[in-house]
């Protein structure tokens, strides 16, 4: 799932400073799971945002609001009416909402979040990253620990030279090395030996975020105009 | 056997804590229950108590739920006052008289406004008040403690003045609004039929003044242990403030003195079992209120031996700062001047230095122990049960709540020293067995009511609002008259109006008139606290065709007239927008209903050890068809019994379902079994702990006490000099002390001295946990010539094997110096450990709770201590605890009890304040899921999340939680929650605009 923290409520009234009509718009997939932009924080949000205006003697009027998944335009669009009232719209959903709804409406949508990455639930609460997206997996070779995600340093042949005695990273403490992680899950599997007979070619970044902006098409799927 | 004359009402003697829970598990397996006490109140002596230990929890907010509910039980007459003069007939159909002295108050009118006790002839308050121990003052009429139940005044013959001389004007009388006082009231005699008794006469404190050696009511600075809990509690005689008794300052040094009276062959030979821990507590909650305050404990022995009593010591000395003197101490003595107190105690004597070394304290509290209470003597006398040469009740291991005669039951700290949840444990387990001895009139002396078909509202919501004036407790400060019209004015309202005593029974049945006349289908009642007579006006409600959820109670008197008497005004504005608020939510509520489950009457047995077995066993007697999944051999004697279903070698593979509805597919080696049933017992046992310390498994000559209770039940132990080592294991993945292993190593050393006296035996350990009645082991060794050697826990006693023999070294802490001793024979106290693995996998699929060792949890450590969280499973066995025998068959007595009570149900009722997810929002986060601590949410096959009625206890944490805002708890739905708080807030902006 997307994970994604709420910007800090400064920036936020910071951003919202020229508008006097809002929606906060939650959205109620990946950001309502971690607890970041769901029904419930926009009305906890919605409801510090106006103490805080009403006190600084400049008033807000805002609607509240959910879209199922804010990334289609379907589940958006029963919000068109209101939106059309609207002086700009507060989006708590990622960064992919914001975009969307900037494309469908012609009114100022600004962004309650910051999108962080794609994370597993560790336990209630904690979130971790574990996969980076580069879309060109190696995973079948790290017994399911990504290197890109997980290492600091991206490495393909680990682990580094930093690694700590006690297998945490020298980069971040506390942090294990995934290279430490991926060898001994590979020796649980009996598969040690497939990785030290693999040379891990230089990665192509061309297919990761660094290639430019992706895109990706299915052809079978697509509908006729 | 019970006869045919049976009757299904019982007779429960004693309302402390034991007694309550008894009557609660009775009437709510279907049996009437007459719970007699002999004070003016039920609540005992959890009553008193401040905070409850291991865990500080409030002991009032623990027991004041259980007085309600006890109070208000349909199938509960409390009978105070009262005491039992005889017993005839048999068990099955006794003959009970009951004498009860005359109260001089109407408990049907009291309504505990105080008027009387203001108005009395003393204008202070003058004599010592029984619930503060000494240390309060009461006048002759007074209500016995805040939160008591009966919640009524009592007038106390020897202290007043009219009962003294015949003169007096009698203000009470006039002062009392409700006509309630009646001095002509008479001592009754009461004839009642019973089936069976259950004895919960409960223990008084040791009467300290009998150890004249600490100076108690000689020295006005030297309190009980039950005083000073009095001193720490908010509703005692300083609010809370801890002020030594002399000057009313506050000390700074206070020693904490263990033992008096306990473990001392001149009083009581036994060990008082709560005393270390509750000294302890005390320390601590001393220390809370006032930083201040340096505590020492001087102790003998530190007994900490339960779930987790360890670690309330540890935090005690790391956190809190105290200190632990291991001494006796033989005199106190007092400073005449300052009052201080000079405790003398033994400090080793290291350096040349004196041995005996004196302490100044400002404060000495006497951690007093427990003694049968002389109630229990000549009750055991008028019943002619027996009783032990220290008077508790004679009882037997095997069956630890029936007393020598049959039909009469016995419970608590009757039959020994007990905190209270071992109280609550064998209160259970003296309601299962006499619900056992009476299963076949089971439901034949109580009482379901009949209620009319419900209206469902459909106009729109009309509002009926009475505004009580509890006589001149809300009207002598609140406008009533203003804020009835106030309420007529609202929207919604249409009728309002004040009545005097709103409990009253002549309003309850006006209520319904103008329910019915008006049409009225929500109801709002300004008046008290909803604590107590919110179910009373539901009922009311229901008599009069409303669904009892319609209902709405304002409370204008504790929170508004009461705390605002000096304000009249405010308060009236208050009770205004309370009322309002009020109105508000009435105008959102809506009918629920509640679906009714049927039960299935059959249970499941997990764990084919004592507890399982005695588990089994209760419920099959109790005529509940049970099954008993044995996972493995059956350890336990089998008994065989119609109703009882074994399974050997099985395990259980599958569990779905809830409370009343279980299915379980069970393994056994004939293929899979699958079973219906509507409760689980977890009642699996720990295993004796195997080390690897102490060459144990290398060397034939080193056994665990289990080990050696086998070969002594053979005869084959032929070693003379034996040493015991005690706590091995601790430092090996069992770190908790096991609680039996010191009782069990000092019967094997008694069993080897009456093989062969001339035998030399060493107990090498580190502190003697011989709690309660146990203590005699401990005793009956030393005078048998056992070594003792205490040794620390850094310095553990060591075993090699020589070419000539094993060699034991142990650091004597006492003597400083090393022992060299030459034992044929070494037995290891290795304590019992559960099957960590086991249990974690039984604990998912019932998705029930462990701790970190591996024991199982129950669902309140101090009152629901053999339910686990999730209704219908209970547990019981050593996997959920460490216990001897008695107390083991007491636990599983009390399981198979509480199951009963379910299974005594032909249905079950769901719903109601439940909270329910509204499928198009959910998106199946699994917030709730993770939250629920009662197992009752899962994800349904649309794969989303879904909310088990029967499970739900509409506790409110998923709706508050849900990240979607999917959850709503029914009865406090956002909308209702936040119509009230709309309300408010536009009174309060009313306020600042004006």
């Amino acid at each position: 799932m997307i994970v994604a923290d709420q910007k800090p409520i400064e920036e936020i009234l910071e951003i919202l400073a020229p508008y006097k009509r809002v929606l906060f718009l939650g959205c109620q997939s990946c950001v309502a799971v971690c607890m970041a932009g769901g029904e419930k924080e926009v009305g906890l949000l919605a409801a510090a945002v106006r103490l805080a205006r009403a006190k600084s003697g400049a008033p807000i009027e805002i609607a509240e609001g959910a879209a199922k998944r804010q990334c289609d335009d379907e589940f958006n669009e029963p919000f068109g009416p209101v939106i059309q009232q609207q002086e700009a719209v507060l989006s708590l959903a990622c960064g992919v909402g914001v975009n969307k709804l900037a494309e469908r409406f012609a009114i100022p949508i600004l962004p309650a979040l910051n999108t962080r990455f794609f994370g597993k639930v560790e336990r209630q609460g904690i979130w971790k990253e574990v996969c980076a997206g580069c879309g060109d997996c190696i995973l079948h070779l790290t017994g399911g620990i990504c290197p890109i995600a997980r290492c600091a340093k991206n490495l393909l042949n680990g682990p580094c030279g930093g690694v700590r005695a006690d297998g945490t990273c020298e980069v971040k403490r506390d942090w294990p090395c995934a290279w430490v992680q991926i060898i001994q899950r590979l020796e649980e599997l009996g598969q040690l030996e497939r990785l030290l007979s693999t040379r891990m070619a230089a990665k192509d970044w061309s297919s990761d975020r660094h290639g430019g902006p992706r895109r990706r098409v299915r052809e079978d799927m697509l509908l006729e105009a | 056997m019970p006869s045919t004359d049976a009757t299904g009402a019982l007779l429960v003697v004693g309302g402390g804590i034991g007694g309550i829970q008894t009557a609660l598990d009775l009437a709510d397996a279907g049996f009437f229950v007459y719970l007699v006490e002999s004070g003016p109140a039920i609540g005992g002596k959890m009553a008193q108590l401040d905070k409850t230990f291991p865990t500080n929890d409030c002991a009032m907010c623990m027991l004041s739920p259980k007085l309600v509910e006890v109070g208000r039980h349909p199938n509960v007459q409390i009978i105070t006052l009262a005491s039992v003069e005889s017993l005839s007939g048999h068990p099955g159909a006794f003959k009970v008289s009951l004498r009860q002295q005359p109260r001089y108050i109407d408990i049907q009118r009291c309504i505990a406004c105080g008027r009387c006790i203001a108005a009395c002839v003393y204008q202070e308050v003058k004599f010592p008040s029984e619930f503060n121990v000494g240390l309060g003052k009461r006048k002759p009429v007074y209500i016995p403690f805040p939160q008591a139940v009966p919640l009524a005044a009592v007038i106390d013959p020897q202290t007043c003045i009219f009962f003294k001389s015949g003169r007096c004007p009698q203000g009470c009388l006039k002062a009392c609004e409700r006509q309630a006082i009646d001095f002509t009231q008479q001592e009754k005699l009461l004839e009642l039929d019973v089936g069976a008794i259950v004895l919960a006469p409960g223990f008084e404190p040791y009467d300290a003044r009998l150890s004249g050696e600490y100076g108690f009511g000689r020295c006005a600075n030297v309190l009980t242990g039950l005083q000073f809990e009095r001193l720490l509690s908010a509703s005692g005689p300083t609010m809370g403030k801890v002020l030594r008794p002399s000057d009313g300052q506050a000390p700074k040094r206070i020693a904490f003195i263990q033992c008096v009276g306990s473990r001392d062959l001149r009083h009581q030979s036994y060990c008082s079992a709560v005393c270390c821990m509750y000294a302890t507590k005390e320390a601590i909650v001393a220390k809370e209120h006032d930083h201040q305050i340096e505590p020492t404990i001087f102790y003998m022995d530190l007994r900490a031996y339960g779930k987790n009593f360890e670690n309330l010591i540890k935090r005690a000395q790391e956190e809190h700062g105290v200190r632990y003197i291991r001494s006796m101490i033989s005199q106190i003595t007092e400073s005449s001047k300052s009052k201080n107190l000079l405790v003398r105690s033994y400090a080793g004597g290291a350096n040349g230095r004196s041995p005996l070394q004196e302490e100044e304290f400002d404060l000495v509290v006497l951690a007093v122990g427990m003694r049968p209470h002389r109630q229990g003597q000549e009750l055991a006398r008028r019943l002619g049960i027996e009783l032990d040469e220290h008077g508790f009740a004679k009882t037997l291991a095997s069956n630890p709540v029936a007393s020598t005669r049959e039909g009469v039951f016995v419970t608590g700290a009757f039959t020994g020293p007990k905190d209270i949840p071992e109280t609550v444990i064998q209160a259970s387990a003296a309601a299962a067995a006499a619900g056992k001895l009476l299963a076949s009139v089971r439901s034949t002396r109580t009482q379901t009511k009949r209620y009319p078909q419900e209206s469902v509202p459909d106009s729109a919501p009309r509002v009926g609002v009475f505004v009580c004036h509890c006589g001149s407790n809300i009207a002598g400060v609140v406008d009533v008259k203003a804020v009835a019209e106030y309420a007529g004015s609202l929207p919604g309202v249409v009728h309002s109006e004040n009545v005097l005593y709103t409990c009253s029974q002549d309003n309850l049945k006006h209520m319904k008139e103008v329910i019915q006349e008006k049409q009225l289908n929500r109801v709002v009642v300004a008046s008290c606290t909803p604590r107590n007579l919110e179910a009373l006006f539901q009922d009311t409600i229901r008599e009069a065709g409303l669904n009892r959820f319609l209902f709405e109670m304002v409370n204008i008197r504790e929170q508004c007239s009461w705390v605002h008497g000096d304000q009249p005004e405010r308060a009236t504005e208050k009770a205004k927008a309370l009322v309002r608020m009020g109105i508000a939510k009435a105008r959102e509520l809506e009918p629920l209903t509640l679906q009714t489950v049927p039960v299935n009457p059959n249970a499941l047995v997990i764990g084919g050890g004592l507890s399982g077995m005695t588990a089994a066993l209760t419920l099959a007697e109790s005529g509940f068809e049970t099954y008993l999944c044995a996972e493995g051999e059956l350890s336990a004697k089998a008994r065989a019994h119609p109703k009882l279903r074994l399974y050997t070698d099985a395990t259980l593979k599958k569990c779905a379902g809830f409370a009343g509805n279980f299915s379980t597919t069970l393994s056994t080696p004939q293929g899979e079994e699958h079973l219906a049933h509507g409760v689980v017992i977890v009642a699996r046992e720990a295993q004796e702990f195997k080390p690897r310390a102490y060459l144990y498994g290398e060397d034939a000559r080193v056994l665990t006490q289990g080990e050696l209770e086998q070969r002594l039940r053979l005869g084959r132990v032929s070693a003379r000099t034996i040493v015991m080592i005690q706590c091995v294991g601790r430092d090996e993945g069992r770190p908790y002390c096991s609680r039996i292993c010191c009782g069990q190593a000092l019967e094997n050393a008694l069993a080897l001295l009456a093989e062969d006296p001339s035998r030399q035996i060493y107990v090498l350990f580190r502190e003697m946990m011989t709690y309660g009645l146990s203590e005699k082991l401990y005793r009956r060794a030393r005078e048998q010539g056992v070594v003792f050697v205490r040794y620390d826990e850094q310095n553990p006693p060591t075993v090699q094997r020589e070419s000539e023999g094993l060699k034991a070294t142990v650091r004597d802490v006492q003597y400083g110096q090393e022992l060299l001793l030459e034992p044929d024979l070494v037995v290891l106290s290795t304590g019992v450990a559960p099957q960590r693995e086991a249990n974690e996998e039984l604990g998912q699929k019932l998705k029930v709770p462990l701790d970190a060792h591996g024991f199982f949890v129950e669902a309140h450590i101090k009152l629901r201590p053999v339910d686990f969280a999730s209704h219908g499973i209970y547990l019981c066995g050593s996997a959920h605890a460490p216990g001897s025998t008695e107390e083991l068959v007491a636990k599983a007595q009390a399981a198979a009890g509480r199951a009963a009570i379910l299974l005594s149900k032909t249905h079950l009722e769901a719903g109601g304040v439940v909270a329910i997810v509204e499928a198009e929002k959910c998106t199946a986060c699994l917030t709730c899921l993770r939250e629920c601590p009662y197992g009752a949410i899962f994800i349904n096959s649309e794969g989303l999340a879904q909310i088990e009625a029967v499970k739900c206890q509409g506790c409110g944490i998923c709706a508050a939680d849900c990240p979607a805002k999917a959850i709503q708890l029914r009865q406090f739905e956002d909308r209702q929650e936040l119509a009230m708080l709309e309300e408010l807030l536009d009174v309060a902006l009313q306020r600042v605009n004006a």
